[in-house]
């Protein structure tokens, strides 16, 4: 198991990169706490689309570091937990839980709220707890 | 910039006792690792608020802190 990290989905680390002030301010307590974020890599696929907006997104990720691969232990996860939903849209959204879960004590911020604690619910002895924010680029579902 | 002054203050003591212990006691080129890390984001996060003309809002940082998990 890893350490806890702030860990973003499609729309909070778009929210970032367009400096929205929620998700700034989240990853400054984030940062003054010691908690690195990280960003599941299928949602990098999810947010960049080869545009010029990527360079805003490519900005608000620190380090290559911060960018979390997908093991076939997560992605199994993911797969389960995206089946449990019902939901064959929340692919990305179960990868992003799956990673919280290999990283405990850590923190989901997501401009989906809704979603990601649905998802969460089906893990309920992990807790990971889900924070919420508005705006950035829309993410598509996929 | 205040955002660049206030991230690059020193982590406080519990801060770094906690990176310290979840890389594990004896790992210290772990935890230095994580502690380089932190720099680099503290450091990026300044660029990437002065780029957005971001200033830290003590409301923001009171509404975060108050959502913000009681565990840690």
């Amino acid at each position: 198991m890893a350490a806890k990290r702030l860990i973003l989905d499609g729309g909070a680390l778009a929210a970032l990169g367009a400096g929205d002030p929620r998700a700034c301010h989240w990853a400054y307590v984030a940062t003054l706490r010691g908690i690195l974020l990280g960003i599941p890599a299928p949602v990098l696929a999810e947010t960049l689309d080869g545009g010029a907006g990527d360079a805003a997104i490519g900005a608000a990720i620190p380090s290559h570091d911060a960018v979390l691969p997908t093991t076939r232990e997560i992605a199994e996860e993911a797969g389960a937990l995206r089946a449990r939903s019902k939901r064959d849209d929340a692919t990305v959204d179960a990868l992003v839980i799956a990673t919280a879960l290999q990283h405990p004590g850590s923190l989901v911020l997501t401009t989906d709220p809704k979603e990601l604690r649905l998802l969460a619910a089906l893990r309920p002895e992990a807790a990971i707890a889900i924070a919420g924010i508005e705006g950035g680029r829309k993410k598509q579902r996929r | 910039m205040a955002a660049k002054e206030k991230l690059s203050i020193s982590f406080a003591p519990d801060v770094v006792a906690r990176v310290r212990h979840e890389a594990g006691e004896g790992h210290v080129s772990e935890w230095l690792e994580v502690a380089a890390l932190l720099r680099l984001q503290a450091t990026s996060l300044a660029r990437l608020m002065e780029s957005h003309g971001v200033k830290l809002s003590q409301k923001l940082l009171a509404e975060v802190e108050a959502e913000w998990p009681q565990s840690d």
